[in-house]
């Protein structure tokens, strides 16, 4: 199929939208209050940027790094710095309480990586920016964003190449070192016409109702499945902050409900938090029939949660046939592949055993997964083997991607490049495979966590304990885990120094501490084990997915030793069935 | 009463807002009832109470929208005890953004 963006550049895209006043971007306060700015008015704001930014001597190419709250103003300076010809990147505001210095470190090695020329914030977060910003030797200047809508004028740049790059997306998380994946022109407008050729029946009313976005738009289903698709569309973009939604997430519902909206974009916990902190007096009046499109990506699905989400909000007008999952990533431009959003979810029992341990999937009991659909028009998609074999449907194996979405590359990083895209195929790092026509995601390649949205790479956790009293050094992992009630979740297994006297309780307390305080997050479980029991490679690394599996099947036994092995295995049974116990406990109480 | 109730007409005192926390993790952050009693001023919140970058958020806006302020990036940062929370929201309720 041929793709014919409407553009070749997201700047002409941009200056198309100079004279729009049917549609634009509405911001809804926590108060929800809304504020409007028909793209009309986004435009010259966006303008009046650029040329105080051209004013400021930013040349076509240079990096504008954008740490702003959802609010005008990120569009304000996204927009602008690309009609000014610069790239920009966002990147995460702070929002935790306490443990900044980590935060500092990480935006101080983005800006570096990036070679960031400007830096653009508000006030509130600039007081603070300090320690961020004090080393980075290619930053020359970091500016308020309330000053730069100046009447400069300006001056368009001379047409880029659609080849050379738009943004960049740092990928989402604090994976050990940043990663900015470039995506170029082509790579935004070929994605955007991809799901465009998806939403192009809608009429013009669909396009007035539009999105709500609460999705952070230094996240890229925010940036480019939100905001660019409603400057791509064009259609009405309302925008609520993540903080208003995580805190009170009825006021998405109430906001898709009281303009009508059509499209709705989420990870899997979004709908989790739901169905937990909704209550069903909060939705009065609350109509949700005109949701055509809840969009469900992003992290490994919930089944259950999903179907609960559908059920328990019919009441209100959410029609089943609306939940549609998924499948995409930054290095993508964004989507991959959507299922059908005029029907149900399509849900598959898979036999578990076979599609753990054979890499076959062969419907049976035990896994139940969601289709994500087939490829986009435009994209090919391949299961392939270790050896990067292509694999026929119903084999598990590693999702490969080629299309004029995919990118060329991470910025500055020739290493991950070529570990990552061979050939023009992108290495998803997602495992999956095909069943009559429709991908399925199994699981992922790397040991990537993903919670709530965030990657974590295991090794940043577990070097956050690894020099806790009373643990052998270098022998935990960290691991995920889908939990039937809460998600994706993070489990911990260290074996404990056989010389220590500490008491475990007091060693997983202080796990948890170390790894609540490094990365906010609270383990779902620390098992300690005994010293030997987490199973290896045969050069001595520590193998995580093989030790999850174990350690849910009960498997994970301590060596055995000559004299002491019935001891041991006593240990190691009272361990596991703790260790179930918990888990279970867990499951229970939802 | 619910926890996101604007009630701004009076200052709180201590122990109003200490109330109000506990009310307020009880229902909205789900914490454990035992983990509740135990609250004194001197409870390291991040830490002493778990609570995940979510919880936080949650936390954050309660107070913003109950004390009516907001909460500057560098207070988040100063804030590790109870106590530093019940400080600031003393001094800050019913200034609106600083």
């Amino acid at each position: 199929m041929q793709l014919k963006p409407k553009a070749t550049t997201i700047t002409e895209v941009l200056v198309g939208l100079e004279n729009c006043t049917q549609y634009g971007a509405r911001f809804i306060s926590r108060g929800e209050e809304p504020t409007y700015y028909p793209y009309e008015e986004v435009i010259k704001r966006a303008k009046a940027v650029a040329g105080t930014l051209q004013a400021g001597g930013l040349n076509p190419g240079d990096r504008v790094a954008v740490i702003l709250p959802t609010s005008i103003h990120f569009l304000d300076i996204f927009l602008g710095t690309q009609l000014a010809g610069g790239i920009p990147s966002a990147l995460y505001p702070p929002v935790r309480l306490g443990r900044l210095s980590e935060y500092f470190h990480r935006t101080r090695r983005m800006l570096d990586k990036i070679g960031t020329r400007f830096l653009v914030t508000d006030s509130r977060i600039k007081k603070l920016l300090g320690p961020a910003v004090q080393d980075v030797d290619c930053l020359e200047d970091v500016l308020n964003v309330e000053k730069l809508l100046t009447d400069m004028k300006w001056t368009p740049p001379k047409e880029a190449d659609p080849d050379t790059p738009a943004f960049l997306q740092f990928s989402s998380g604090t994976t050990l070192e940043p990663k900015a994946v470039t995506v170029s022109h082509t790579n935004l407008l070929t994605n955007l016409e991809m799901m465009e050729s998806v939403f192009r029946e809608y009429s013009e009313e669909h396009s007035r109702y539009g999105g709500v976005c609460w999705l952070p738009l230094y996240h890229d289903m925010g940036l480019v499945g939100c905001m660019y698709n409603g400057i791509y569309h064009p259609g009405n973009v309302t925008y609520i902050s993540p903080e208003v939604f995580i805190a009170r997430p009825r006021i998405w519902l109430r906001t898709l409900s009281r303009y009508k909206a059509v499209i709705s974009p989420a990870p899997d916990f979004a709908y989790g938090l739901c169905l937990k902190k909704i209550r069903d007096k909060d939705l009065e009046g609350v109509d949700l029939s005109n949701w055509e499109i809840a969009l469900n990506g992003a992290e490994p699905i919930n089944t259950d949660a999903m179907t609960e989400f559908s059920e328990r909000f019919a009441r209100w007008g959410f029609r089943a046939e609306a939940m549609t999952p998924v499948y995409g990533l930054a290095e993508a431009g964004l989507a991959v592949s959507f299922s059908d959003f005029r029907s149900r979810p399509l849900l598959t029992e898979f036999d578990r055993d076979l599609l753990g341990n054979r890499g076959k999937a062969v419907p049976g009991k035990g896994r139940v997964l969601p289709a994500v659909g087939p490829p986009l028009p435009g994209l090919e998609v391949e299961i392939r083997d270790e050896e990067d074999r292509p694999l026929p449907e119903g084999w598990v194996g590693k999702i490969m991607v080629r299309g004029p979405s995919i990118t060329r590359g991470f910025f500055n990083d020739p290493a991950t490049t070529s570990r990552t895209i061979r050939d023009g195929w992108l290495d998803t790092g997602d495992l999956g495979f095909f069943h009559k026509g429709n991908l399925y995601i199994a699981g992922r390649a790397k040991d990537l966590i993903i919670i709530r949205g965030r990657n974590y790479a295991p090794e940043e956790i577990e070097e956050l304990v690894q020099d806790t009293e009373g643990l052998r050094l270098g022998c935990t992992i960290a691991v995920s885990h889908m939990t039937e009630a809460e998600g994706e979740q993070l489990i911990v297994l260290a074996e404990r120094d056989a010389r220590a006297q500490r008491p475990e309780e007091e060693i997983a307390a202080e796990i948890r501490d170390r790894i609540l305080s490094g990365i906010s997050l609270t383990p779902y479980h620390v098992q300690i084990l005994e010293p030997g029991t987490l199973p290896r490679t045969s050069s001595g690394k520590m193998r995580r997915a093989g030790a999850l599996r174990m350690f849910l099947e009960g498997e994970l036994l301590p060596p055995e030793k000559m004299g002491v092995l019935k001891m041991f295995k006593e240990v190691g049974k009272s361990q596991i069935a703790w260790g179930r116990f918990w888990l279970n406990k867990k499951r229970g109480k939802e | 009463m619910e926890p996101s109730d604007k009630d701004t007409s009076q200052r709180p005192s201590e122990e109003e807002i200490l109330i109000y926390l506990k009310e307020m993790a009880e229902e909205e952050l789900e914490l454990e009832r035992e983990q509740i009693d135990r609250i004194t001023l001197d409870t390291q919140i991040v830490e002493g109470l778990q609570l995940d970058s979510v919880s936080q958020v949650v936390l954050i806006t309660n107070i913003e929208e109950k004390y009516g302020f907001l909460f500057d990036f560098e207070d988040r940062e100063r804030i590790r005890t109870v106590q530093d929370l019940v400080e600031l929201i003393l001094a800050r309720a019913g200034q609106g953004e600083s």
